[in-house]
């Protein structure tokens, strides 16, 4: 936990949501990196390897499926995931791609807070 | 020796030389002092003169006629020498070359002037022939005698056999005359019980000489006995008298199955319809030389006019039966009767269809085979167990309603949706005799609900995103540390609750299209009822400051189910006896146990549900308080999904309303719990 950095990497194709997370998350004092498919995921954490990641499922150009399979074959071990998603089996989605937790939409700020305040620590 | 004159001796000589008898003569002392040609012949020997005759007779050896050898004394010579005269006496000699020649002898002394014996003659016949003859003769009557007395023996025995047999015949003949008037007192009664009317007719008149009583019976008015059958049937007359004369010409019999008569009954009685099977036969009584008829008719009017009466409504009951089956096989439905065993008796051709089956073969089939036949399943995909079968089912005394099922078409690889009613079909006294089901293809309703359906899926899928926005980007307004005055902080609360149900709305929508398609699942665990049920009346207690809710019992309860789903029920039925009630009165919540089965509670005193509605309010989208004042909003899906996610729980829901007095909602939940596992 020490060694990793304090960044947290938000991977949404909607950029209206993409911008609220980041200014939240901003506004508790994590740095932000944003992408808005799978694809430009890959490439941000290849630049540098995040905190953590806030991954939603159905995206254009790679999904979430596609990216933590790709994510994972490159990065082992590497930040957790959390899913960010619509779908109403959340929970079975994180599971099936090796995900550490999982955050519903639409979800209440706090929540958000607290569920990302359990892996990184604010830098 | 002295014979008297010489001349005389000469003559005897002479005359017993041409004898034709052996002649010989010995002297006192036995020797053979004459012997004649014939002699010496018949002996076959010579025999010289003066020799003993005794030695003669041993060399010639003279026996006994029955072979016995005889004695020297005994010998004829000898005898004559004593002074005997032997007549005929037989004697046998044996002669050297092994012959044997019978002999007639005679012996008689030869005795001087006083008296005294000097010598013997000896006459001696050959007899052999004659023996032979003899006894040829007496063996020929022997023979025949034994024949006649066998011929009389076998004439006795015939004799006696046929005594015998006469007096067994007369015994039988007895017993004939007997037997044959126990005959005719038979024959006489089965010709007056006879239910098949008998007459006997007679000479060219036709007169009725033998009525039964069967026969009567026909016209029972009329006088019959010794009338001719013009003056009985003057009304058939006409037809039937030729049909009599040709019989009694030709011989033939006539034979009619119901054969139309107009008849009277009774004499002036009315002219009726009649039918009769009958035949008229040549009857020719023994010693008599008129031959007679004999009619032996039945009549069948009842069974011809029953008949007749039969065939219209047979004719009728095909047209029915043509029109149903008809009607039947133009149905797009698909119909099956199954008899009470369980037979399936009928089927049209779109149930036929249905089973794969041509028509005609559908009625080999009963339920049991139905389960492999027709494969049918829930619409959440399990099997149909035999007692589901809506046909079972209808043959139990269940109405089945709009049964909804699917089958996989293994041709096209589609499923097809089907609807089925059922009920049972009962006789005059209310027994079920068998069922009926209906069966509708509504795989397009089906392939519209799941487009539909899936349709909701993605839309609320869409919606979640947006709605996460919205509420985000208010709550991250609200959380910015800028003042931003009450009103304006109202505003955004809207906007955040506004969020929630639509939230909420989505998440319905979802629940509604996952329970139709059978994807709702449970993540089952140990659940401390009572307790979640104060967790979560707390919870709402929070957002409805206004209304007063109570937990009023909390017995002790641990069941297995999903926590998320059996909350979403309680808030569900806290939410609507909060919508219906007024704010002053109390809402009561409880936790009981009973029979293995806990029970939970929700009792409000608001709004009753209207009695009409009440058969409909688990239905989805269906909303009792439309068009009310009561109208508060919402989707009318809540008590449906509550109700399913209960009977997932292998639980039941039901409710209490009465106007004035409000309503009380229960679910229950098996205390044994239900399986664990995904």
């Amino acid at each position: 936990m020490e060694s990793r950095s304090k960044s947290i990497l938000v991977v949404d194709d909607d950029r209206d949501l993409l911008t609220l997370v980041a200014f939240v998350l901003e506004s508790e004092g994590y740095q932000v990196e944003t992408s808005s498919d799978g694809q430009q995921g890959l490439e941000a954490v290849s630049r540098g390897m995040p905190g953590l990641i806030l991954l939603d499922m159905k995206m254009p150009v790679m999904d979430g499926w596609a990216f933590a399979r790709e994510y994972h074959s490159r990065h082992n071990p590497g930040a957790p995931i959390v899913v960010l998603t619509a779908a109403d089996d959340a929970k079975r989605r994180a599971e099936e791609i090796g995900a550490a937790g999982w955050i519903g939409k639409p979800f209440d700020l706090d929540a958000l807070v607290a569920v990302v305040g359990r892996y990184v620590q604010k830098g | 020796m002295s014979f008297g004159g010489h001349g005389r001796l000469q003559f005897l000589e002479a005359a017993l030389a041409s004898a034709a008898d052996g002649v010989a003569i010995v002297d006192a002392e036995g020797r053979l002092v004459f012997v004649n040609d014939a002699g010496r012949r018949l002996v076959g020997t010579a025999l010289p003169l003066g020799s003993l005759s005794q030695g003669l007779e041993a060399q010639l050896s003279v026996r006994h006629v029955d072979g016995r050898p005889m004695a020297p004394y005994q010998t004829p010579l000898a005898k004559a020498l004593e002074g005997e005269r032997l007549v005929d006496f037989p004697a046998l000699l044996a002669l050297p070359q092994g012959q044997e020649v019978h002999f007639s002898t005679c012996a008689s002394p030869v005795r001087d002037e006083q008296g005294c014996i000097i010598g013997a003659i000896f006459v001696f016949r050959d007899v052999t022939n004659q023996r032979r003859e003899e006894r040829a003769l007496r063996e020929k009557e022997e023979l025949s005698r034994r024949r006649t007395e066998q011929e009389r023996d076998r004439l006795l025995k015939v004799l006696r056999e046929t005594n015998e047999r006469l007096v067994v015949a007369n015994l039988r003949t007895k017993g004939l005359l007997h037997e044959i008037d126990a005959q005719r007192r038979l024959f006489q009664s089965v010709i007056e019980n006879a239910p098949v009317g008998i007459a006997l007719l007679r000479g060219p008149r036709y007169v009725l000489e033998l009525v039964n009583p069967a026969y009567q019976a026909f016209a029972p008015g009329k006088l019959m006995l010794g009338k001719p059958y013009a003056k009985v049937w003057p009304e058939t007359a006409a037809k039937t008298l030729p049909i009599l004369d040709c019989v009694r010409r030709t011989g033939e019999p006539f034979h009619s199955i119901d054969l139309h008569r107009t008849i009277h009954r009774f004499p002036g009685g009315p002219l009726e319809d009649a039918y009769f099977t009958m035949a008229i036969l040549p009857f020719h009584v023994p010693g008599d030389r008129d031959e007679g008829l004999l009619i032996v008719s039945i009549e069948t009017t009842e069974q011809v006019l029953a008949r007749g009466k039969i065939e219209v409504l047979a004719e009728e009951a095909q047209r029915r039966a043509a029109e149903l089956q008809s009607v039947l096989d133009n149905m797009a439905d698909g119909v099956f009767v199954c008899d009470r065993e369980g037979r399936i008796t009928l089927s049209n051709e779109a149930g036929a269809r249905m089973l794969g089956l041509d028509c005609p073969d559908v009625p080999r089939h009963s339920l049991p085979d139905l389960p492999e036949l027709f494969p049918m399943r829930h619409p959440d995909g399990s099997p149909f167990t035999y007692d589901e079968q809506p046909l079972v089912r209808a043959l139990r005394g269940e109405d089945v309603l709009l049964e909804d099922g699917k089958i996989h078409n293994p041709q096209t690889k589609l499923d097809s949706y089907l609807r089925t009613t059922a009920t049972p079909i009962r006789d005059d006294r209310g027994s079920i005799v068998g069922a009926v089901a209906a069966t509708r293809d509504v795989t397009e309703l089906a392939e519209l609900d799941q487009l539909k359906d899936a349709f909701i899926s993605v839309a609320a899928h869409e919606l979640k995103t947006p709605v996460a926005v919205m509420k985000g980007y208010a709550q991250a307004l609200l959380r910015t540390e800028v003042d931003l005055g009450a009103q304006r902080r109202g505003m955004l609360d809207a906007i955040d609750r506004g969020a929630d149900r639509i939230d909420r709305i989505v998440r319905e929508l979802l629940d509604i299209s996952r329970l139709q398609l059978g994807h709702l699942e449970l993540a089952i665990e140990s659940i401390d009822l009572p307790a979640m049920v104060v967790q979560v009346v707390d919870r709402i207690a929070l957002t409805a400051p206004e209304h007063r809710l109570r937990v009023v019992s909390t017995e002790p309860a641990v069941v297995k189910g999903d926590r998320d789903r059996l909350e979403q029920v309680l808030v569900n039925l806290l939410d609507n006896a909060i919508r219906y009630s007024p704010t002053e009165r109390e809402i009561e919540v409880g936790v009981v146990v009973r029979d293995r089965e806990a029970i939970v509670s929700v009792r409000d005193h608001g709004v009753a549900i209207p009695r009409e509605k009440q058969g409909r309010i688990f239905q989805r989208f269906y909303r009792a308080h439309t068009g009310t004042p009561h109208d508060y909003g919402g989707m009318g899906v809540g008590l449906y999904i509550s109700r399913e996610i209960v009977s997932r729980h292998l639980g039941r829901m039901w409710f209490e309303s009465e106007k004035g007095r409000g309503s009380c909602f229960y679910f229950s939940l098996p205390l044994r719990g239900i399986r664990g596992g995904k």
